[in-house]
């Protein structure tokens, strides 16, 4: 997992979202594969089917804003640091989904908005994240 | 290594076998004052052996090569069939060759399959 905290310019379809207190990527598998033999008990194969990139997006939310509809499709970006100087920037970028978009109420931080996003890569076999150095 | 019909046809990925016991198939027959039953040996029963395993290629072709192969050799011959352990199994005949409903692709291309093997008289 990767977690960014205070992301800059994060925009989804175009439209930036304000607000964004973290973002984080999350890599998934769909299935496991363990699979032994006759030869003893120790795994001889393992592999990971279906790997999912998936963006968790939490954000405080404007007052009047409606996030847009589940099953929206866009290019998520964003820009981070590694430290708080502006060297060694990157933009981050991917091509998603969104698949869900819930908002939460607590008593401390008042209404937190979470996002997720689901990547999908151009031909099935390339990682949809792309990351890329910014001078 | 196992083997079918003297060819190599599962060392690209891990598999296992059943193996059987031995059954015998008899007739009882009782008649009066004997103790016991009158056993008639009709025969060692059919031997069964079932292979669960796990196909594994570097790519979609190759993994249905390998596919491909085993389904060849599912032809109704007899062959000898080499067990994990290097036991031989004379006359035995795939009856069945089923493989997993999709190609699981992850770092390898791989498919599970299972083969059910009888022996023929």
């Amino acid at each position: 997992m990767s977690l960014w905290l205070n992301p800059e310019n994060v925009t989804f379809a175009g439209a930036e979202l304000g607000g964004v207190v973290y973002l984080r990527l999350e890599r998934k598998r769909e299935k496991l594969i363990v699979e032994r033999g006759d030869s003893g008990p120790q795994a001889l194969f393992v592999d990971c089917v279906g790997c999912d990139a998936e963006f968790v997006l939490r954000r405080v939310p404007g007052e009047w804003e409606t996030p847009p509809l589940p099953g929206t499709k866009g290019e998520i970006t964003f820009k981070v640091a590694r430290g708080s100087s502006r060297a060694g920037r990157v933009l981050v970028s991917a091509d998603v989904v969104l698949v869900s978009a819930a908002t939460e109420l607590s008593g401390r931080k008042g209404a937190v908005q979470e996002m997720r996003f689901l990547a999908v890569s151009a031909d099935g076999v390339s990682d949809p994240v792309r990351v890329e150095g910014l001078s | 290594m196992s083997s079918y019909d003297g060819l190599d046809l599962f060392s690209s990925g891990p598999h296992r076998f059943s193996l059987p016991g031995v059954k015998l198939r008899t007739t009882e027959a009782t008649a009066p004052g004997i103790d016991g039953v009158r056993l008639v040996n009709l025969g060692r029963d059919v031997k069964r052996i079932e292979q669960k395993g796990r196909l594994v290629a570097e790519n979609a072709e190759d993994l249905i090569a390998l596919r491909d192969a085993i389904s060849t050799v599912c032809d109704g011959r007899k062959a000898t069939l080499i067990d994990s352990f290097g036991g031989e199994h004379v006359n035995m005949v795939i009856v069945s060759f089923v493989t997993a409903e999709r190609i699981d692709i992850g770092g390898h291309f791989s498919l599970g399959y299972e083969i059910n093997y009888v022996e023929a008289e």
